[in-house]
């Protein structure tokens, strides 16, 4: 039987190389260049709208630019907000595309026109990134903008008679994650090389709709299912010169029988989740200048320092917030995951994720490994909001872990009557 | 830390350490630098993708040739529902808004007609 072509590729830009040793790189940047936004995402972990009051200037986003490359990062994401409302951005795009650095835009792209895609790419955009959360109708609700969904089919296809790369990603919660093959045709026929797929969190405005986030055990049949939708378009793919590559984004996994074939290249089976890597190889910046280890964790508890105060590399090397998963250990792991087999490796998966829903870092419920042990003994866990986020950008509430049997009747996540076993409670 | 190993039984991930999968079972090579020992004899990656297609029209067969993923009882809404759900609210919106309101949800960031080349009435919420 004849061997199936796996399409060449080469290194992603964002991966660590033998030459890059261990030492912390922000290889892969992703930069809030604004707050402003031309959509009312009402999941929006950033709560973006209007632009912040005191966004970075043109000559300190050059500056910010210059000193990424000086770093060794090898890509910049640039989101917002929407990126494209800054009126310098193709100065911006022209200055990173300048340093040899991969830029990328992710975009809700309600104003991605195809001459707003070509002049972006003619400043050195590479990629652009589409937001789909949905069909049509959850889409619009998801972004509480009635005809978004159509925006973003024309930006993809505006993206494309640009002849910028696409991607397209989502974020799954209870509305969408039963449309996920839905999806991924539709971006598919637009065009979309890949498809990043993540669990929505409890920020920002999504911790105001937690009867929109998954329950944990939801993520199994969530992973199978791409999974599925990976192997098909594996298939599917041969001698078509590439493969849609559906990938896994961190907080999505972990360690299922789907792990590589989600986390790896298509073809390929080498990656595997091997812990956070916020302020190791990934940067975040927001739209004033403060600096975090990863663009999703939620500024107070996160914010390493701010390029007005200190320059990026005195922040990269010595804030402290945003080197927190450079040493750490196995102790601040609690919960399933403290006792879990791949604790060494794993950490309890997404920082961002676990902070925004149970208060800190070390505890993972929506896990795939974790979920199917659970199962094992007959309970599965469920989350319960507890407290408010305070309507700040990057915003979280508290959710507590309840234990429960499987197949008990779903409760609402805002109960907080029913009479099973709670799980300890996160405290600062 | 070293490199987790791939069970090519269950393709669940290993520490290099283990002499047996953790979850299958199956006998782990002791070299790291050996290929794993497989349960049967190694499929080409072309043989396992068609082995994959027809294992996944098998299951798509048997269920009745529907490919969409079941939705979970416990799904908060159908599709159906929410339809219905966003009309209605985009109804109420229009009635206290019939201008077109800028704000949805109480959330009123500044879209509207954010660039002039923009064919806002076509966008407007």
């Amino acid at each position: 039987m004849a061997e199936p072509a796996i399409p060449e590729t080469t290194p992603a830009p964002r991966a660590r190389r033998p030459e890059d040793g261990d030492a912390p790189i922000p290889l892969f940047a992703v930069w809030e260049l604004t707050m402003k936004c031309d959509q009312p995402c009402q999941h929006c972990g950033s709560r973006a709208g209007h632009a912040r009051s005191a966004e970075l200037s043109t000559n300190e986003v050059l500056d910010v630019a210059d000193s990424l490359a000086r770093l060794g990062c090898r890509e910049v994401v640039l989101i917002g907000g929407e990126a494209y409302l800054r009126e310098d951005i193709h100065a911006v795009v022209g200055r990173l595309a300048g340093h040899g650095l991969r830029v990328v835009m992710q975009t809700g792209g309600r104003a991605m026109t195809v001459e707003r895609a070509r002049k972006l790419r003619d400043a050195g955009l590479t990629v652009l990134g589409v937001s789909v959360d949905g069909t049509a109708p959850i889409h619009d609700e998801l972004r509480g903008n009635r005809g978004s969904h159509a925006a973003a089919m024309r930006a993809l296809d505006a993206g494309a008679a640009a002849g910028l790369l696409l991607t397209a990603n989502t974020q799954i919660n209870r509305l969408n994650m039963g449309v996920l093959r839905e999806i991924a045709a539709e971006i598919r026929a637009r065009g979309a090389l890949a498809w990043q797929v993540q669990l929505t969190v409890p920020m920002g405005r999504a911790a105001d709709r937690p009867e929109w986030i998954v329950e944990p055990w939801h993520v199994v049949p969530i992973i199978d299912t791409l999974a599925s939708i990976q192997r098909e378009a594996a298939i599917e793919g041969q001698g078509k010169g590439w493969i849609f590559d559906v990938v896994a984004g961190n907080n999505l996994g972990y360690y299922g029988p789907h792990e590589a074939l989600l986390r790896s290249r298509p073809g390929g089976q080498e990656a595997y989740w091997s812990g956070c890597r916020a302020g190791i190889s990934g940067i975040g910046i927001e739209s004033d200048g403060t600096v975090k280890g990863c663009p999703s964790l939620p500024t107070a508890p996160y914010a390493g320092g701010n390029v007005r105060a200190l320059s990026l590399d005195a922040i990269w090397q010595h804030g402290e917030a945003i080197g927190f998963a450079r040493e750490r250990t196995e102790d601040e792991l609690w919960g399933f995951c403290r006792t879990c087999y791949f604790a060494p490796y794993c950490r309890a998966g997404c920082s961002w994720t676990t902070h925004c829903t149970l208060g800190r870092r070390g505890n993972n419920p929506f896990c795939y490994h974790r979920v199917k042990e659970l199962e094992k003994r007959g309970v599965r866990e469920r989350i319960e909001k507890r407290r408010n986020a305070p309507q700040e950008p990057y915003d979280f509430g508290l959710f507590e872990l309840v234990e429960e049997p499987l197949g008990a009747e779903t409760a609402s996540p805002t109960a907080g009557d029913a009479p099973r076993r709670r799980l300890p409670i996160a405290s600062d | 830390m070293p490199s987790m190993v791939l069970c090519p039984s269950c393709k669940r991930h290993v520490f290099p350490r283990e002499t047996s999968c953790p979850f299958c079972g199956l006998a782990i090579s002791a070299d790291p630098g050996a290929a794993p020992p497989s349960p049967t004899p190694e499929m080409s990656r072309g043989q396992r993708y068609l082995v994959g297609a027809a294992i996944v029209a098998t299951v798509a067969v048997a269920a009745g040739c529907n490919t969409k993923p079941a939705r979970d009882p416990n799904d908060v809404q159908t599709q159906e529902e929410l339809e219905r759900a966003h009309q209605k609210q985009m109804d109420e919106e229009q009635e206290r808004h019939p201008g077109g309101g800028p704000c949805v949800n109480n959330v009123c960031p500044p879209y509207g007609c954010v660039f002039p080349d923009e064919a806002c009435d076509i966008l407007r919420v």
